[in-house]
């Protein structure tokens, strides 16, 4: 099916969100939300991804 | 040197230290040391796919700092809400540096908005800084909303003009019930230790640190700065004179023969 990652299409068979993290390689200090609801760590295996889901995925930066 | 205390946690420097725009993790990492900070900011950014993992954040935590999320890049209430969540998700914090700055050009903090904002957050259960205006009415409004602190500017972000804002700082921390920390603005170590000595709980600085022409010793001297501040103002300044006229501080009874 076809995901939005920070608003880039992506081909992806992960089912939950916690297998779309494994396979994007996520850092360890991460966060996930799908269709701009915050999906808590605790429940990204719970969490179904559906075609067209527009996640929004950020990790650290520098900054002041 | 009392401590500072905000949210409960107590801070054994006054010195919170932002990191952006070091040249290395490895000088940013040393400059963290050498301020001898225990607040630190970071910031977030979307990931982009296929990006390679960096270290940074290795660089940063230590056994005695506190990292402090920013929202930077939100541009009103809403989005603050939201980066905030994705913060304490990504960081495992409830700490959180409110700042919403819509204007690119002097990214100063829109006050409607931020007030909004800690309103919420609060109830969320974050532990609130915001960065905010030097208006003393409006920093009596975030503590009343259950703000941890207020972080008035002292100028505009990353623009090392110091102190512009002095006479309303001295109202905020005059009125102020809860750690006033200057914010922004901070060029120079002088103008840390004139905060500091006005009474303000704590300095962020980043800029003037990052981008000295050796950020180690400079982040070594602003510490010294903040510190001394602090002391000057737990010892109690003396009051500046109203007229131009001198006070004599050596007795004025001659002591070599006259006329």
């Amino acid at each position: 099916m076809t995901i939005y990652v920070n608003n880039k299409a992506l081909q992806t068979s992960a089912s939950d969100v916690a297998a779309l993290a494994a396979e994007i390689g996520l850092p360890a200090m991460a966060a996930i939300a799908v269709n701009n609801r915050v999906v808590p760590r605790t429940e990204w295996a719970a969490h179904t991804l559906n075609e067209g889901d527009k996640l929004t995925v950020i990790r650290v930066a520098c900054g002041g | 040197m009392e401590k500072l205390v905000i949210a409960g946690r107590e801070f054994g420097s006054r010195l919170f230290l932002g990191t952006g725009k070091f040249s290395s993790h490895t000088l940013m990492q040393q400059a963290i040391e050498a301020s001898r900070t225990e607040m630190v900011t970071v910031a977030m950014k979307r990931i982009e796919l296929g990006d390679s993992d960096d270290d940074m954040l290795q660089h940063i935590l230590g056994p005695n700092i506190t990292l402090l999320p920013n929202t930077s890049g939100v541009r009103n209430a809403e989005e603050a809400v939201f980066a905030a969540q994705m913060a304490r998700e990504a960081f495992g914090t409830p700490w959180l540096k409110l700042e919403i700055h819509p204007d690119p050009r002097y990214l100063l903090p829109d006050s409607v908005e931020t007030l909004k904002a800690t309103e919420q957050l609060v109830k969320m259960g974050f532990i609130v800084l915001p960065y905010c205006q030097a208006d003393p009415t409006l920093c009596k409004r975030l503590e009343e909303a259950g703000a941890a602190a207020v972080m008035p500017l002292g100028a505009p972000i990353g623009s090392n003009k110091g102190l512009r804002t002095r006479d309303f700082l001295g109202i905020i921390i005059e009125q102020a019930g809860v750690p006033v920390v200057v914010d922004a603005g901070i060029g120079a170590p002088s103008h840390a230790a004139e905060a500091m000595e006005m009474g303000a709980s704590a300095c962020l600085v980043n800029t003037a640190i990052a981008v000295a022409g050796d950020p180690v010793a400079m982040a070594e001297a602003f510490a010294r700065a903040v510190e001394a501040g602090r002391m000057a103002y737990e010892a109690g300044l003396g009051t500046v004179a109203e007229h131009f006229e001198a006070e004599a501080s050596s007795p004025l009874t001659a002591f070599l023969d006259q006329e």
